[in-house]
Formats: C-alpha cells, structure tokens, sequence
C-alpha cells in the first residue's frame, strides 16, 4: 500500500470529461448531464465539519479507482429468480430490470397497460416522451450540481426507470423495479422517476441487487416522486447489494394537495450506505409516512439523513426508523423537521429506534428540529438500548431459552416497520431474512 | 486473530510527523520517530477530528482541534479535552519494511 | 446612610445598577493584544506562569477562527471591546438597588440587618471588614475556602494552578480562550472532604470584585465526601455597555461529592453572552447545572458533565426565555466514560415575539461506560407566530449495554387551557403566565425558592400587555 496518494482520473472520470451530447437523447438532458460534470469536477467533497456529513462519510463516493458497469448477461440470474418469487408469478406483475444501459423486461401486466400505467426504462421514455419527463426532470426537486455526489449521479445517469400514471387511475397491480450494481470496480447510476397525477394511486418496488462481497463497486442512485394533487403512492424499496458495494441514495418527493406518500426503505446489504430522503409538503393537506428498517453486521456503516420539509398549513409528516446494529457496525441518524412560518397546524413526528447487538456495534443519532410556525404539533425522539433485560427476562420466565427470546424482541422490534409493507411476500422476506442472521 | 499488512518503508515516513493511511478500511495515522513507527487510530477520542492534522511534540501527538494531546507509544490521554485513549497498533519493522496489525 | 444612588426605575420592580455610574482607575486600550495582557496581569501581581499562561491563551485565541455553528456573531466587533477595567474599590449602592431575590435570601439566611447592607455592598455605615468576618468566619471554621478568583490565586496559588485550565483548557473553544487570557474576577471555591454547606454561596457575596465582570473565571473544587449549592447571577435586568461577557465555570467534584450550580441569567439586551461551563464528576459524586437563560441578546452556553468515575450522576435543568431580538442557544453535554453512569437533562423554553431559542446537546457513550443510563427531554413553548425553536441533539453511542432516550416537543399554549381559566375570572394574561409558569415549573422548583418567586413575577409582567 503506497503512503502517497496519487491523483489520477479513474477511467470513469475520464469518460466524464470527454463527455459529449449524446444525438439519442433530448438536449435539455444532455445540457443537464454537461453541467453537472462541471460541477462533480470543481466541487469540494464535504468533509465532517459540514453539518451534512457529521456522521458519514462523503468521500466515500467518490469516483476514485472506478469504471462503468458493464452489462453481464445471465448476471445474477438467482437473485431474479428470488424476486420473481417475492412478486410472485412473473406473468402477474410488471417488472424490469436495468442494469446500466440494458434493459431488461422480465414480465409485462396486461391490467397495467390497459389501465394507461406506464413502466419503462429511462432511456426509452426520454426518446419517446421527452416532453412528458422534462417538466419533473427540471422541476429543480433535486439540485443536480450543488455538490459533487449528486452532480456527479447526474453526469452518469443514462438510464433508470419511468412510472407514470395517469390522472385518476388506480395501477391496479403492483411494480416492481430491479437496479442491479455493476461489476467490482464499476459504478451505476440508476434514475427512477415516479409521477402520479392528480388522484392516481399505486404500489410500487425498488429492488436494489447486485454488486460485489469482495472488491468495491458504487451505486449512485435517486429516486424521484412528483405526487399530483390527491396521489397516493405507496413506495418500498429493498437494498439487498453486495457487502463491498458502497451505495448512495438520494430519494426526493414532492407532495401536491391532500397527497399521500408512504415510504418503507429497507436495507441490508452494501457496505458504506448513505441514504438521504427528503419529502418536501409544498401544498396543503399533503402526508408522508415514512418507515426503514435496516440490520447491519461486519463493518456496514449505514449513514440515514432525513428531512420532513412542512411548507404548506395541514401537512402531517411521520417518521420511523428502526436498526439493529452488530459485529462492528455502525449505524448513523441525522433527521430534521423544518417548519416554514406559514406552514401552520402541521403535525410532525420522528422517531429513530437502534438495538445494539455486540459490544462493538456503534450508534449515532441527530433527531433536529427547525420550527417557525407556532401552531403546531412536532415531536420527536430517539432511543438506543440493548435488549432489554426486563422483556428478555419475562420471555425467559416463560420458557423460552434466551436466544429464542432475544431473537423473538428484535424481529418484533423489525415488525413495526415490516407490517407497513403492502405486498406480504416482501414483508415475509424482510422479516426472515432478520430472523435468519439472528440465528 | 491479526492480520499484518505492509504498509511502506520506513524512509518513506518523515520524521516526527503524522502520517494518515488507509489500511483495510481502517483510517490510522503513523508517526516516525527515529527507527522507531508508531501507530494510533486517526480519529481523536474527543470529537473524532483527525489526529493526522494534528502535530507531534515529543512522545505525543497533538489533536489540532481542541488541544488534547495523547501519548505516541500507549495512546494514553495526556491533556484534556480528552478523556479516553485513542486506539493504537502494533507496528513491526523488517528489513526497513513497515508491518501493521490491524485486527 | 450614604446615598449613593444608581439609576432606579419607576415601578414594582427594581431595575439593576449601572456600570456606567462607576468610575475605573484603570483602563486598558480597546482590542485586545499581548500589550493590554501584560498590563492586566501587572496590574494584578501575577506570578509569571499565570502570565504563561494567559499568553499562550491569547495565541491561541487570535488563531482560533470563529464557530461556524451557533448563534449570530457577525455583529460583534471584537476591536471596539474594552478587555479590562479596574473599578473603583467596593461599589457602593443603595438598600433599594439590591435585587428582590437577594434580598429575600437574606432573609431566609436570618442574615441580621447589619450583614445584610454589607454582604449587598450598600453603604459605608457599618465596619465592612468586621461585619463580613462574622460569615466568613463561619466558612473559615469549616476550612471552606470562598474568595473572589483574583484573592483565590494569591493565596491558594498551589491549588489554583493544579485545577485550573485542567477541566477546560484554553485550546478547547475560541471564547474559552479569550477568558483564559483576559479573565478578571470570578469565584473560587473550595469544600474540603466531608464537609457539607447548608448555606448555598452567592456570588453576590463576594466582596470588592467585579460583580458583573466581563470574563470572570470560576473554579470550585468539592473534596470527597463534599456539598455545595453555589448560585451564580440574579433575575434583576444587569445593564452594562460591555457588549461581551465570556465566562469559564470549572468544577471538579471529587468521589461522593454534590455540587449543584444555579445560574439566573438576565443580562440586558444588547450583551453576547457566551459561556463554557463544565464539570469532572468522579466515583460516585453528583453535579447538577440548574440554568436559567432570561436576558442577553445572544447566549452560547451549554453546561457539560464528565462523567469519569463510576456511578457518577450528571444533571442539567435549563429553562430559556427569548423575545423580540433575542436568541438563546442553549442546552447540556454529558460524556459517559465509566460505568454506572446515569445523565439527564430537561430542558424548557419559551420564545415570544420574534425571539428564538435553540437546544444544541450532545450525550456521548464511550465504549466500556457500561449500563449508563441517559434521558434528554427537551420542550419548546412557541406563543407567537414569528417565534421560532430549534433542537440540535447529538447522540453517540459505543456501548451496547447503555440506554440513551430523547424526546423533543414543540407546542404552542394551549386554546382550551385558556379557555377554561379565563372561565374562572382570570386575565388572559394572568392566564398566560400561570400556564408558561406552569410549563416551567420542573425546573423553578429546583431553584432557590426567592429566585423562582422572582422568576414567575417576571414572566407576570412580560404577559401583561403582550396579549391581544
């Protein structure tokens, strides 16, 4: 291991500086693409003294030492076949998979398409609806050069997934969307855009797979919602990556009048994790309920950054993060509520449970608040323990041997997030999968 | 259970001045005193500044942040703010060649 | 009896006194440089690692930029600041300037009216030196040691210079720096093993010091075994035009000791007060901070604990007042190291108008503090719309055996409470008051019971008029 740092362009950021408009893709994109390359290039990576990143770890996702997945196919085959059993029979859901610039359609549903739902990649929207997706592309929701992780998502992206659906219309059968992680050594860029018109109503997925347990590989992924006036999404996203496969998730919303955003993140996989959520209530009578769960062992370092943005009177925000954290994990919370002085009679809550498994498992919790509206409900807390030895002992009591007990407390400490899971077989498998590594 | 890793030689380290590497993940600085590294985490036990920007007086090391100094060899804590120990590793020399133990 | 007479105001209440009025035999330039901390520490007779140490702070202070966090201190020019001023010896003041609070202390003491004008600095009537004696006499019996920081490191200059700088060095903060180099008055307190005060000491009682000085530096040492209740400030508006008051509290409380600091603060609205209070609780002993945050345009303060010794107990109440111009950024740090430790902290304020009040905590576990308990409750009362609350806590834990909770809420008074007095004849802003004083009722029932009396007397006559 060399003691000097040599600062060299990895061959993505070699790509990225000769990047060029790309003739395929609508202009507007490929100018956005073009200054966020600018920006991921004469931005500083924020360090700890930034008030953003006092828990994580920014340089982390950089692109040092990294190239552009490659398409494998046949890649991953199993982890398909494990998510098909999880949707169930491939033939009754719409579900795609991407793995950089390919595509691939594992099954099509009938009932959406005749419903007017539309699930396609990325790519294939901005060809054949550019005008459609330009408006919530440039809504300005996420910033795309104000720093680097994100600008440099930005100048990446050339793919992801487009869900649309139409004003009033109920997606009468679940989606399901798999972002595969590249090759070690590479990095992806997954974009999806979920737009829900006035009234419309839908159950969707995100899976995120792939990557690699032994030799780092990064994802860069966001994940945008625009809710209509009256929308109802109900959003579940499972991270399931390799264990070296260092993942970033941007997942922005915005909430028009009376809508309704359900959100349940949960994680398991990767290693150095950061996921920033932020739910933005512009409009009035707007909802976000938004749940994790995640379970962490070896050296995992999940870093969560949380804003429930209330800019608009009557919006309810409610948030629950539960973790449980072994081996030498560490699992980081920074969540804010914000209260715009106008934004009266909001009713806010925040709640960041941790479980601390080992003695060497580490847990940092910031639960903030900035209100400037007085009429208003905003509570939050945080609490971090062991097991409690009072609920161990009572099941102990009761003659069950202290292993089956303490594994019967975490999954039921899981399960409050779990339940809020629309699809059972997701559910099931979030749940086994913690009863699983218990074991 | 430790793992070595070699992580330089020994006349790649200027004297009395702390060095940040990363070694598996593991963010450490090393600090040469004559012939002799040593090794400590590179995060101060106070407010987990790097200890890297920090510099060396003597057998110890000061934290540039708030002034806590801690012992180059134990990594005892010599000087408030801090109150805990700053972890440190076992360095092993051969033939110039600089060994780590990273549990 | 002399009638030396400092502004009074009009009214049931009792403004304070006026630096303005006193007269000072010495002042140094403006700004602050190693010229003006020669001079000071001259001036006082310093032995030379004092003026080491002063020196090395000042360095320090000069590199050291600004936080980048916290309150506004963009307005504060640190150039215009006149860093030290020696006023004349003994201000003398009228029986009539002396603060309610104080002056029902003495009561409750059964202080004889002779003591009292003295112990209040009033009039040259009676025999200063003699009548003062009598309670010194009775702390000097215990071995109690209670002088002012300057008499403190003359005559126990062994002691000062093993604790002093030890609990919060120079290095640790930019204002913690600037104290350490121009500090000037200040208490030093001294229990020795086993001895338990029944009477708390004031700081205003200390005689022929600065009493408002402008970065006093207090160090209280509790012995083993050792009680003491030290009460710091009073709920009387303190004017002065020194736009700076940046104090450093040290405490280190032995194995098994109790130390429990109130703080009433009320400096007036144009003063930046930033703070560095901090304490070393060892095996078994107890620290309390009881702080109250009233006046001041800005205040930085957050009263920490070092719990180092097994069992150790670290408590912080703090209750935060803020109007119209007004931002108190406030709250507690606790540092578990050793096991058995347990923290809380409750923290309760009230921002009217447009003022703002923040709460920036930090509750640290380190590996190995096994089963440390720690409770952090933090409530926030917004009555205006303009008005506005932030919470900044930090939690860090490394213990898997330890137990951390937090809560936060924000709320505004409630309609129906309201409602339901005015029903019974009461004033809305008599209502308002009872229902704010309710509010902070967990933390005033921990204060000297004067103190509380003069605090919710306070809040009355803030409501009154600023309802409708």
């Amino acid at each position: 291991m060399s003691v000097a740092a040599v600062q060299e362009l990895s061959p993505v950021e070699q790509k990225l500086r000769a990047l060029a408009p790309d003739p395929n893709l609508p202009e507007w994109f490929s100018a956005m693409r073009l200054q966020a390359r600018d920006a991921y290039f004469s931005s500083a990576y924020p360090d700890r003294s930034s008030e953003a990143w006092h828990y994580g770890e920014a340089k982390r996702f950089k692109l040092d030492g990294l190239d552009i997945a490659h398409a494998q196919p046949g890649f991953n085959g199993k982890q398909y076949e494990r998510i098909c059993g999880l949707t169930g029979l491939p033939r009754r859901v719409s579900c795609l998979s991407m793995l950089g610039p390919r595509v691939t359609e594992l099954s099509q549903n009938d009932a959406l398409l005749k419903a007017g739902v539309t699930v396609m990649a990325l790519r294939q929207a901005l060809a054949l609806r550019s005008e459609q997706l330009r408006p919530y592309w440039l809504s300005g929701l996420v910033c795309p050069d104000c720093d680097p992780i994100i600008a440099g998502h930005y100048a990446l992206v050339d793919n992801g997934f487009f869900v649309h659906v139409p004003k009033g219309v109920q997606a009468p059968e679940p989606v399901h969307l798999i972002m595969e992680s590249g090759e070690p050594g590479s990095v992806v860029a997954p974009h999806v855009l979920v737009v829900l018109e006035e009234q419309a109503a839908a159950d969707v997925y995100v899976h995120f797979i792939g990557g690699s347990d032994a030799e780092r590989s990064l994802q860069l992924g966001l994940v945008e919602t625009h809710l209509g006036d009256g929308a109802r999404l109900s959003l579940t996203k499972i991270q399931h990556l390799g264990l070296r496969t260092d993942a970033f998730t941007r997942e922005a919303v915005r909430i028009g009048q009376d809508g309704r955003y359900s959100s349940i993140s949960v994680h398991f996989g990767g290693y150095r994790v950061r996921h920033e959520l932020d739910a933005e209530l512009t409009a009035q009578g707007g909802e976000a309920d938004l749940y994790a769960m995640h379970f962490l062992r070896g050296r995992q370092c999940y870093d969560f950054h949380t804003h429930q943005n209330h800019q608009a009177p009557d919006t309810r925000s409610n948030l629950l993060f539960k973790g449980a954290v072994t081996d030498r994990a560490r699992a980081s919370y920074q969540g804010l509520i914000t209260v715009a002085p106008h934004a009266q009679k909001t009713d806010a809550y925040q709640a960041n449970r941790t479980l601390l498994l080992s003695p060497e498992a580490r847990s940092d919790s910031s639960p903030q608040l900035e209100i400037q509206a007085n009429d208003v409900r905003c509570t939050h807390g945080s609490t971090t323990t062991n097991v409690g030895p009072a609920e161990l002992f009572y099941l102990e009591s009761r003659g069950l041997p202290r292993e089956t007990a303490r594994r019967l407390i975490v999954s039921g400490f899981m399960a409050q997030v779990a339940d809020h899971i629309p699809l059972p077989n997701v559910r099931d498998y979030a749940y086994n999968y913690v009863m699983e590594r218990l074991e | 259970m430790s793992d070595w890793h070699r992580v330089c030689h020994i006349d790649d380290l200027p004297d009395s001045k702390p060095i940040p590497i990363e070694v598996d993940d593991y963010e450490i600085i090393l600090v040469r005193q004559g012939d002799k590294v040593f090794c400590l985490r590179d995060r101060c036990s106070h407010e987990e500044f790097p200890l890297s920007l920090g510099t060396v007086d003597g057998g110890r090391i000061c934290c540039k942040a708030h002034g806590a100094e801690f012992d180059l060899a134990t990594g005892k804590v010599l000087k408030a703010p801090a109150l805990v120990p700053v972890k440190t590793y076992e360095v092993r020399i051969e033939g110039g060649e600089v060994f780590v133990s990273i549990e | 009896m002399s009638e030396q007479v400092a502004s009074v105001e009009v009214g049931s209440y009792s403004a304070g006194w006026h630096d303005s009025e006193a007269r000072y035999t010495f002042k140094a330039e403006p700004g602050l440089s190693e010229k003006v901390v020669r001079q000071l520490s001259e001036m006082k007779g310093e032995p030379r690692w004092m003026l080491d140490f002063r020196l090395r702070s000042l360095r320090h202070y000069l590199e050291r930029p600004l936080p980048a966090w916290g309150g506004d201190l963009t307005q504060l020019d640190f150039d215009k600041i006149y860093y030290y001023l020696k006023p004349e010896a003994g201000n003398s003041r009228s029986w009539d300037d002396v603060p309610e609070d104080i002056k029902k202390t003495f009561d409750r003491l059964g202080i004889p009216e002779a003591e009292r004008t003295v112990l209040a600095g009033v009039g040259a009537q009676y025999d200063s030196e003699s009548v003062y004696h009598n309670l010194q006499g009775k702390w000097q019996e215990q071995g109690v040691i209670f002088l002012d920081m300057d008499s403190g490191l003359r005559e126990h200059e062994d002691i000062v210079r093993a604790h002093l700088g030890t609990v919060i060095p120079p290095e640790d903060n930019k204002f913690a720096a600037l104290n350490s180099s121009v500090w000037s008055g200040g208490s030093f307190v001294y229990v020795p093993k086993g001895v338990k005060l029944d009477i708390p000491l004031q700081a205003y009682f200390r005689i022929n010091s600065d009493r408002a000085g402008q970065f006093e530096r207090t160090l209280i040492i509790a012995e083993e075994g050792a009680f003491v209740h030290y009460i710091e400030g009073c709920t009387a508006p303190v004017f002065t035009t020194d736009a700076l008051h940046s104090a450093v509290v040290e405490i280190i409380c032995k194995p098994g000791a109790r130390v429990r600091y109130s703080t009433v603060q009320n400096w007036a609205h144009n003063v930046y007060n930033l703070v560095t209070k901090r304490a070393v609780a060892m095996e078994g002993a107890t620290m309390e901070w009881v702080d109250g945050n009233i006046g001041s345009r800005l205040t930085m303060k957050y009263p920490s604990v070092m719990l180092v010794g097994e069992g150790a107990t670290g408590e912080v109440l703090s209750v935060a007042y803020a109007q119209d111009g007004q931002h108190q950024d406030t709250g507690a740090k606790m540092i578990h190291v050793a096991p058995g430790t347990s923290s809380r902290i409750i923290s309760k304020s009230i921002s009217k108008g447009s003022g703002r009040a923040t709460y920036r905590g930090l509750v640290r576990i380190h590996d190995g503090a096994r089963h440390a308990k720690s409770n952090v409750e933090c409530d926030a009362l917004l009555l205006d719309e303009s008005s506005r609350t932030d919470t900044y806590p930090y939690m860090e834990i490394d213990e898997d055996t330890a137990s951390v909770g937090h809560e936060a809420r924000v709320s505004k008074v409630s309609g129906e409470q309201l409602f339901y007095l005015m029903q019974r004849g009461i004033s809305e802003e008599q209502a308002m008051a009872m229902i704010i004083s309710g509010f902070i009722e967990p933390i005033t029932r921990e204060l000297p019971l004067e103190y509380a009396v003069e605090l919710n007397r306070l809040i009355e006559l803030e409501m009154e008029g600023s309802v409708g």
